[in-house]
C-alpha cells in the first residue's frame, strides 16, 4: 500500500500545528451550553442562540437556495436553562444515567430524534416533582426531523447539584426562516407547561444565525421542597 | 524534565536524551503508532525507531517545538511501517483514514509541478484559517487517526458533530486545493 501524497504532505505541517492538537482542550467545553443550567420549574427561561462552531460555505454556495443546505454549515444552537438553580438533587434515571455526551464529566441523552422523553430524579432514584421532558420541534405543526443536528439534554457532575444541573439544547440548521416549538410537559398530566418558540434566521450575509424568541409561555406549578 | 533540557541532553550525547525523551512523551507516541499499526508490537518497534531517529537527527537539528517534531517522526514511520504490511495486518480504520484523504485529493490529479512542499505549503495555510476546533478535529483525524469516538471525548462533541465537521472540512479543503491549482 502506497501512502497518498496528501498525507504524506499533511505529515510535514509545521510542529506547532501538531502540538496544538496535542494540548487543545476544545472551545465547546468552555462555552455555556455545556455548561449545562437547569430548566426545572422556573419561571425565568433564557434562550440564547448562538453560533455554534463554524463556518463551511463555499464561494459559490447561496444560502438562500433551499438544496443548497449542504454548503452551509454554520450550525444554529439554542441552549435553553433556568436563571436560578431552584432544581435541585436532579439526576438523569434508567438508561439515561450513565450516558456520556459532550465531554468526560457530563451525563445526559444525545438524541439523534426529534421527539423524547426522560424521567428526572433525584439521586436516590425517586422521580422529580414535575415535569417531564417531551421536546418537540416542528416547523408549521409538521415534525422537523432532518435539519436538526441534534438534541441535547444534560447534566453537568461537575457543577454541584444545587446550582445548575439541567439544561436541553437544540442545534441544526435552516436555509429559510423557521419557528422551532419546543413543548415541555408535565409528567403527571402529560399537559404542555412550557412552550417555547424561536424563530431561526440564517443571514446569509453575515453568516451566521438571528435567534428570536418569539412566544414564551410557561405553567411550570411551583416546586415544594426543592 | 523541560523541552530544552532534553535537546541539550541530546547535544551532549547522554543517553539520558531518549530515557527523558520516553518518560515525556512516549506514552503520546505510542498512541500515534497504535492509532496506525493497530498493533502493540509494531508500535513499540515505532516508538525505539522514532527515539533512534531522534537521536540522529539531534544535532544538528535544534527542534523549536519538540513534541510536534517527535510526533512528526513517529507518524512517518508508522506510515512507512503500514506500507510494507500485508494487507490484512493493516488497520481499517488507517487505511480509511488514508483513503478519505486521498478522495481530497487524489494522487493522480496532482498537477506536474507540484511539490509535496506545496501541499504541505497550502494544507497548513488552510488550517490556520479555520476556527480552532474544526483545525484541531481535522489534524486529530488525519495526522493522530484517533478515532471519531476519541475526538468527541477529547473535545466535548457528539460523534455526529464530528463527522459532520469532517465532512465539511475534507470538502473544503478539496476545493481549496482546487482552487489553488493544484489539481490538474
Amino acid at each position: 500500500m502506497k501512502t497518498p501524497r496528501i498525507s504524506e504532505a499533511f505529515g510535514n505541517i509545521p510542529e506547532d500545528l501538531i502540538s496544538e492538537a496535542v494540548t487543545y482542550k476544545g472551545a465547546s467545553k468552555k462555552k455555556s451550553f455545556i455548561k449545562w443550567g437547569a430548566i426545572a420549574a422556573c419561571l425565568c427561561l433564557i434562550v440564547t442562540g448562538g453560533f455554534f462552531g463554524y463556518l463551511f460555505s463555499s464561494p459559490d454556495s447561496s444560502p438562500d437556495t433551499p438544496n443548497n443546505e449542504n454548503n452551509i454549515m454554520s450550525f444554529f444552537m439554542i441552549t435553553a436553562h433556568a436563571a436560578n438553580g431552584e432544581s435541585t438533587d436532579l439526576s438523569f434515571a434508567d438508561s439515561c444515567l450513565n450516558s456520556s455526551v459532550g465531554g468526560s464529566n457530563i451525563f445526559g441523552v444525545d438524541m439523534p430524534l426529534f421527539n423524547f422523553s426522560v424521567r428526572p430524579t433525584d439521586f436516590e432514584g425517586n422521580e422529580a416533582l414535575y415535569e417531564r421532558f417531551d421536546i418537540s420541534v416542528s416547523y408549521n405543526g409538521i415534525p422537523v426531523t432532518d435539519k436538526i443536528e441534534h438534541i441535547l439534554i444534560g447534566y453537568d457532575i461537575s457543577i454541584p447539584p444545587s446550582n445548575e444541573p439541567w439544561s436541553w439544547s437544540i442545534s441544526g440548521w435552516f436555509t429559510e426562516p423557521t419557528d422551532i416549538i419546543v413543548n415541555i410537559l408535565d409528567k403527571e398530566s402529560h399537559e404542555i407547561v412550557e412552550t417555547i418558540t424561536v424563530n431561526v434566521n440564517y443571514l446569509a450575509d453575515k453568516q451566521e444565525y438571528e435567534l428570536k424568541v418569539t412566544n414564551l409561555t410557561t405553567k411550570f406549578p411551583e416546586q415544594q421542597g426543592a | 524534565m523541560d523541552d530544552l533540557s532534553i535537546i541539550e541532553l541530546y547535544f551532549a550525547r547522554d543517553e539520558q536524551a531518549i530515557k527523558e525523551t520516553d518518560v515525556k512523551y512516549g506514552k503520546l507516541c505510542r498512541s500515534i503508532a497504535y492509532n496506525i499499526l493497530n498493533n502493540k508490537e509494531d508500535s513499540e518497534e515505532c516508538v525505539n525507531d522514532t527515539y533512534i531517529g531522534v537521536w540522529n537527527a539531534i544535532p544538528p537539528t535544534r527542534p523549536k517545538n519538540f513534541m510536534g517534531f517527535i510526533c512528526k517522526i513517529t507518524r512517518n514511520l508508522s506510515l512507512k511501517r503500514v506500507e510494507t504490511m500485508a494487507r490484512q495486518k493493516r488497520s481499517q480504520a488507517t487505511v480509511i483514514s488514508l483513503d478519505e484523504l486521498a478522495e481530497i485529493l487524489p494522487d493522480e490529479s496532482i498537477g506536474k509541478d507540484v511539490s509535496n512542499e506545496n501541499i504541505t505549503e497550502l494544507i497548513s495555510e488552510f488550517l490556520r484559517k479555520e476556527k480552532a476546533d474544526v483545525r484541531n478535529v481535522f489534524i486529530r483525524k488525519y495526522y493522530f487517526f484517533d478515532s471519531v469516538g476519541e475526538i468527541a471525548e477529547r473535545y466535548g462533541f457528539t460523534e455526529d458533530k464530528i463527522k459532520s465537521m469532517l465532512y465539511h472540512t475534507r470538502k473544503k479543503l478539496k476545493d481549496y486545493l482546487i482552487k489553488e491549482g493544484v489539481v490538474i
